[in-house]
């Protein structure tokens, strides 16, 4: 099946990952206030081992229908907040 | 932990693995010997430039600025373009200069003029041009890199000499961090239990376990540490894009400017100014701010723009860069060029650099990342052998282990060899023979096109890397014979005259010929009797 592919889990893993931890960590960057050079630090570190995280946990489960599923609704729902605070920044 | 994850874990971190096996070994391999750049750079150089000519006895060293105002004649640099130099340390005697000339200025060198009115240097084909000079009589001694294969194994680690192989080898890294987090999560109801076990009286396969896990296991904070930063080396640009376009609304500037970091554009104007003494200059600089300066950047030499950028370390602090912008037409180092030394993204991204290339310490430290490293390249094999034992001892899609055992076996053993050939060639080439550099790349290319496809066909991988590793370890041993026989004089007068690093790489190539030779020949001899079934079984297993 290839909901249970290693291609499958690559392909979506890798995209998902990093869209989900790109909008994360620009939440973060919206909503808590750091000073903007530990922001940009922390958003490079955390960033990438989140991403490798996300990989990982595809990698990990039998089939990629859960972690897609959580991935892409929390993707959903930071790009959400993102574009609320980009939108309103822009006003 | 549930049996379904830890076998999802284990088919991916093999696959996975596999796959990036041999970019992987490469870019480790490569790296690994990149540690000792300027050490090999200085041995590849020194027999063949003599620094301790008249000018060194006489005390006497180069003026920078008659130096470079020369060479802006010779070459016809253009007047905002950037020139460096690259100034002498005990890593490398000599004083190296860079910049860049269009290319058909060269048929007209002496027309140009460091005044001459400006050119836009972006729409200029340019060609890249690497000077050696004596530090004491300011004498070049050649204009291009004959001896250039430590520069080609440390372009060959972070790009490995492919189009947007600075992208390839990030995604690779990024891989790498995730077959790390698989690794622990296989290794991780044993980590304890097994943290050094090695069971040197059982089969092959379980001593090629043993080896793959406890390398794994205590390098782990090194693999950390490395996957990190090297797809932050790699890959920074690229996630920098979406906070770029979506936090500061595609001003690109802004975000530069809060990661700390200033790049300087140089143009122009046309209008000409008298430089200051560049040495003196460096020198009360050093003084003043207890810093180290290795480095020169000049913008727009001579011009009313003229810009310099001074760069090293300071004497303090966790390997701590230092930099100072300074325009010549206002004599000062204005705010806007110099950030603030204390931003947390700059300073802790050098931290991560320093940690990732072992310049924090001295040779004793670089030795251990050396040695980890290399473990790395053998954890890699290791891996490898036991995802091809594993499938073709049950005689599993013979094409496709056919394949596998040549792109990843096959290339992994032969960049050893490939690298011993080179460094052979390295040594024992001419050094007036034209494109010597290139010459060398393309053989180590070759040679290890070749040896992958020997391995596409090698059904017994025991005497296949035994061989290799004999082959390799002779051509070291060759090259240290072939220096000492031909360039012996040479070598000795430079130790004497206190350049002893050229004997210690010499000593340390011996080393490392008689540890290849005796794995070698130990891989080929070293058999037990309960293993031999299981080892013969192997071996005839069809391919």
């Amino acid at each position: 099946m290839w909901s249970e592919s290693l291609w499958s889990k690559t392909l979506i893993g890798f995209l998902l990952g990093f869209l989900l931890s790109m909008s994360l960590f620009m939440n973060i960057g919206f909503i808590v206030p750091l000073p903007r050079d530990v922001f940009l630090f922390i958003a490079v570190i955390g960033g990438f081992t989140l991403w490798s995280a996300l990989i990982s946990w595809f990698y990990c489960v039998h089939s990629l229908k859960k972690p897609a599923l959580i991935c892409l609704v929390g993707f959903l729902v930071t790009a959400l907040i993102n574009a609320w605070f980009y939108i309103q920044e822009g006003v | 932990m549930k049996s379904e994850t830890l076998k999802s874990a284990i088919n991916a971190h093999g696959w996975v693995g596999l796959v990036i096996s041999l970019p992987l070994f490469i870019v480790f391999w490569a790296g690994a010997i990149s540690f000792f750049q300027p050490e090999l750079d200085q041995w590849a150089t020194l027999p063949y430039y003599n620094i301790d000519t008249e000018a060194k006895q006489d005390g006497s060293s180069v003026n920078y600025n008659d130096l470079v105002e020369e060479q802006i004649k010779v070459h016809g640099i253009l007047p905002g373009e950037r020139i460096t130099l690259r100034f002498p340390n005990d890593k490398m005697p000599y004083l190296k200069m860079y910049f860049q000339v269009p290319v058909q200025s060269e048929k007209q060198p002496e027309k140009e003029t460091i005044t001459a009115p400006p050119v836009d240097a972006n729409k200029v084909k340019k060609k890249f041009i690497s000077l050696l000079i004596d530090p004491y009589s300011g004498s070049v001694f050649t204009e291009h890199s004959p001896f250039d294969f430590a520069h080609f194994l440390y372009e060959l680690h972070y790009s490995l000499q492919l189009p947007q192989g600075l992208y390839i080898v990030g995604i690779i890294t990024l891989f790498f961090f995730v077959i790390t987090i698989t690794g622990v999560v296989i290794q991780l109801k044993k980590i304890i239990k097994n943290f050094f076990l090695y069971r040197k009286d059982q089969t092959i396969r379980a001593q090629m376990t043993d080896m793959h896990n406890v390398v794994g296991v205590i390098s782990l904070p090194y693999a950390i540490m490395y996957a990190l930063s090297g797809v932050i080396l790699n890959l920074l640009i690229l996630v920098q894009i979406p906070s770029v376009l979506v936090l500061y609304k595609g001003d690109l500037n802004g975000v530069t400017q809060d990661a700390g970091f200033y790049t300087h554009n140089s143009e122009a104007s046309g209008e000409s100014i008298k430089m200051p003494n560049l040495k003196t200059f460096a020198a009360r600089l050093s003084q003043e701010h207890q810093a180290d300066i290795t480095q020169l950047n000049i913008y727009a030499y001579g011009d009313k723009n003229a810009v310099l950028q001074f760069r090293g370390l300071y004497n303090s602090g966790f390997n701590k860069q230092f930099s100072r912008f300074y325009e010549v037409s206002t004599n000062n180092f204005p705010q806007n060029m110099n950030l603030p030394e204390d931003n947390t993204f700059a300073v802790g991204l050098q931290m991560l650099y320093s940690m990732h290339f072992a310049n924090f310490a001295g040779t004793d430290m670089r030795l251990i990342y050396f040695v980890l490293a290399i473990a790395f390249c053998g954890m890699i094999i290791a891996g490898n052998v036991l995802w091809v034992v594993k499938r073709q001892k049950k005689n599993e899609y013979p094409k496709t282990l056919a394949f596998t055992r040549g792109a990843t076996l096959g290339g992994c053993i032969g960049v050893i060899t490939a690298t011993a050939l080179c460094f052979f060639l390295e040594r024992s080439l001419p050094e007036a023979l034209s494109e010597r550099e290139h010459v060398i790349e393309y053989v180590f290319g070759l040679s290890l096109l070749l040896i992958t496809i020997a391995g596409f066909f090698v059904n017994k991988l025991r005497p296949f890397i035994g061989y290799n590793l004999i082959v390799s370890g002779a051509l070291l041993a060759v090259t240290v014979a072939f220096e000492w026989s031909v360039l012996g004089q040479e070598m000795v007068l430079m130790i004497e005259n206190g350049y002893w690093m050229i004997g210690c790489v010499s000593a340390g190539f011996a080393f490392i010929a008689l540890l290849l030779l005796s794995v070698g020949i130990k891989t080929l001899r070293y058999v037990k009797p309960e293993e031999l079934t299981t080892i013969e079984e192997i071996d005839e297993a069809p391919a």
